[in-house]
């Protein structure tokens, strides 16, 4: 066994010109679990991420810092006109060294949606099963006690039961958990299983090379192969080019960039699946519904996610169904995620210690006709990508929807007052008064509409004429590219991606390796 | 004409911001093309010390104007100038793209204009009210485009205060449990080299389980 290295951008000081079996594009949760699997099986692996090396030494439990080291664009991606909010990880171990830590199992309806109408063949709940059962393992995952559940939560535990509402509690990845409350700002004390403290460093033992700060650039083309990866290396502390290049010459390469920038690094490359790359994105977009209460809930401490609904997951004939879990609140995203300005907005923040925070998430894409949205290039530099995401009328009903209910079930939890973020917030103190939900602007921009989900954009199926990747994880047209990450997902979920992405990476990971 | 920073833009950039953004319809358009050369001066304010890397005088003054109505004086609070969110927004806006930057500069000179904004007096000559206002005519646009402006001006201000610990007190945020970061923690490359406790091999290693 040979020990592997983690290299960071001031460590390359000169070009680089590399040969493996496999080049990894991505460190997330689909590119570290395959680069893993690949290793375990004796192959040379080089990963490449833009992102940065950070470490608990620099989780110091603050916004100010998390969101421009940890988060795509600062922490301030979005859609081409502001309307949605993404939240979405940008560094060793991705999404996973930032997420709250929920865990879900992919449904079994969406994996029948997948072989039935996308014609995904082999993924089956059999086939993912025994990837499952080895993930859960490695990264500890289990149920969050209800002893535990932090007040922000168990707002929701009551509401739901008082209603009578389907409610679960949420397994989570993690370990010696001291519920602090920051998983989304990386874990301080290395509890929180993500691939940075979990996957990356044992596949490191086994040999894996990974270039952080190494931003993939093109895939070069000869033929029906990719035959080289371009990578521009970053300064680590400015976050620009440092001028030194990376070129990886693998048999294989796979990219893990996410439903974001897997589908602009394929479209820099001139790959575009026949015009399918970056289309049928989805983001579960998400509503929130803020609740004042008399006692304390510290909507800033305690894990963050631990309770969930899946009542409506599945509803009438042609309507969205939606999932309803709890967000936490920081004072940074307190500030910006909120709507108004001036003294209403200090007025509003100063009562956050007494706030608490449910979302419902879009389970969008599974309706037939529902197209989601579109990732593409405003150009082949270092320019912001550009998202267009529609919202459809059965997003704006299930929007209305999904405030109403959840208004309700704060209410039954004991709020005193419950509040909408819409431009203009509507305030309702008592059942009686959801009805004013009607009376409020739905319209983009005019509401905050966020998401943390980023799923689809190269979508797997057996049809080239339909998808963008095979059902082994192959791009159509070429014979050594693999696309491993969610954005491969034909729809979206309806539950947390994570785990998908996960079972994926372990179960694609043999795809891959046949492909040596 | 020579276009120096905030106040007239010329026509022609501010038709391209909109083509660019794909405003439908040609309101806009004509509002440039009527008043984009007639306007005031804006009113400057005291510059921080240190250099500023992407606003001009203008610019700045247009940015502090709109975060002393965002977030106003109030007794116990820190002021928009104790948090220099003048400055924290320049060194924001420093961070992004070449092609951000501008269009954030644009977006600075066209909420200023008192022409295309159908207003008397730049944004930063108005009185407190009719300020209000004006933020509040975008907010509430029909016009897709200002809002998203709104959006993206109101994001920037709020982040430039709120994260800052000062601004924690008010909100009623005791701050992080600082206790848990350890800023001397080691970090691993691999290499051959053991792997430290946390990092993974601490609950790795543990027997049994341990709980949550």
């Amino acid at each position: 066994m040979t020990d592997g290295r983690i290299f960071t951008g001031d460590e390359i000081t000169s070009d680089l010109d590399l040969s493996c079996d496999v080049c990894v594009v991505g460190s997330g949760s689909g590119g570290a679990w395959l680069a893993h699997e690949l290793v375990s099986r004796g192959l040379s692996v080089i990963m490449l991420e833009e992102g940065g090396y950070h470490t608990r030494r620099e989780f110091d439990l603050t916004e100010a810092t998390a969101n421009p080291n940890l988060y795509q664009d600062l922490g301030n991606r979005t859609t081409d006109d502001l309307s949605i909010n993404i939240m979405q990880g940008r560094n060793v171990g991705g999404g996973t060294t930032v997420n709250w830590c929920s865990c879900f199992r992919t449904p079994e309806r969406i994996l029948d949606l997948w072989r039935d109408r996308h014609g995904v063949e082999g993924l089956s709940v059999a086939a993912l099963t025994p990837h499952w059962e080895a993930i859960e393992e490695r990264l500890h995952i289990k149920e969050w006690p209800l002893e535990l559940v932090n007040p922000n939560n168990r707002v929701l535990w009551d509401g739901l039961g008082k209603l009578g509402y389907q409610r679960g509690l949420i397994k989570r990845n993690v370990h010696n958990c001291a519920n602090l409350g920051y998983c989304g700002m990386g874990c301080p004390i290395d509890a929180k299983q993500g691939m940075l403290v979990t996957v990356i460093p044992d596949a490191v033992e086994k040999g894996l090379t990974v270039y952080a700060n190494a931003s993939v650039r093109t895939l070069e083309r000869a033929g029906r192969r990719i035959v080289a990866v371009h990578a521009d290396v970053r300064d680590p502390v400015r976050d620009v080019p440092s001028g030194r290049k990376i070129t990886v010459r693998a048999k294989v390469t796979a990219v893990a960039g996410g439903a974001i920038n897997t589908p602009t690094l394929l479209l820099r490359s001139d790959l575009d699946g026949g015009g399918r790359v970056g289309k049928r994105t989805f983001f579960h977009p998400v509503v929130v519904m803020m609740a004042l209460f008399d006692e304390v809930i510290a909507p800033f401490r305690g894990a963050p996610q631990s309770v969930y609904s899946h009542h409506f997951l599945e509803r009438g004939k042609d309507e969205m169904g939606f999932y309803i879990e709890a967000t936490p609140v920081h004072p940074l995203t307190a500030a910006t995620a909120s709507t108004v300005w001036g003294a209403r907005h200090q007025e509003f923040l100063a009562q956050l210690p007494h706030m608490q925070a449910s979302f419902a998430g879009m389970a969008d894409g599974i309706l037939e006709g529902d197209e989601g949205g579109t990732v593409s290039l405003r150009d082949k530099g270092y320019s912001r990508v550009k998202v267009d995401y529609p919202l459809t009328e059965r997003h704006w009903e299930a929007f209305r929807t999904a405030c109403a209910e959840m208004a309700r079930i704060q209410l039954a939890a004991g709020a005193k007052k419950v509040l909408s973020l819409h431009s203009e917030p509507v305030e309702i103190d008592s059942v009686d008064q959801i009805g004013r939900l009607e009376k409020a602007t739905w319209e983009k921009l005019r509401m905050r509409i966020v998401t943390g989900h980023l799923m689809g954009g190269c979508a797997m199926g057996k049809d080239p004429a339909k998808s963008v990747v095979d059902s082994r994880l192959r791009y159509h047209e070429l014979d050594n590219l693999f696309v491993v990450d969610g954005s491969v997902f034909p729809t979206s979920l309806g539950v947390n991606p994570q785990v998908t992405i996960f079972g994926i990476a372990r179960w694609g990971a043999a795809h891959v390796a046949a492909a040596v | 004409m020579k276009h120096d920073g905030v106040g007239p833009a010329p026509p022609n950039s501010t038709r391209r911001i909109f083509l660019k953004r794909g405003l439908a319809g040609g309101l806009l358009l004509a509002l440039g093309g009527v008043g984009f050369f007639a306007t005031r001066r804006s009113k400057l304010v005291p510059l921080p010390k240190d250099p500023l890397q992407t606003l001009d005088a203008r610019e700045y003054a247009v940015v502090h104007a709109i975060a002393s109505r965002m977030i106003p004086s109030r007794h116990g609070v820190p002021t928009i100038d104790d948090l220099d969110v003048g400055k924290t927004v320049d060194h924001i806006l420093g961070r992004t793209t070449d092609a951000d930057r501008k269009d954030f500069k644009r977006l600075l000179g066209l909420f200023e204009s008192a022409a295309l904004n159908l207003r008397t007096s730049p944004f930063t000559q108005l009185d407190p009210v009719e300020q209000d206002a004006a933020l509040r005519a975008w907010q509430d646009s029909d016009i897709t485009l200002l809002r998203t402006g709104f959006q993206a001006i109101r994001t920037i201000v709020m982040a430039s205060y709120y994260s800052r610990p000062e601004s924690w007190k008010a909100v009623g945020y005791g701050g992080p449990p600082v206790s848990f970061h350890d800023k001397d923690a080691p970090v691993w490359k691999g290499g051959g080299a053991p792997r430290p406790p946390g990092n993974g091999v601490m609950s790795r290693d543990e027997e049994g389980d341990a709980g949550p």
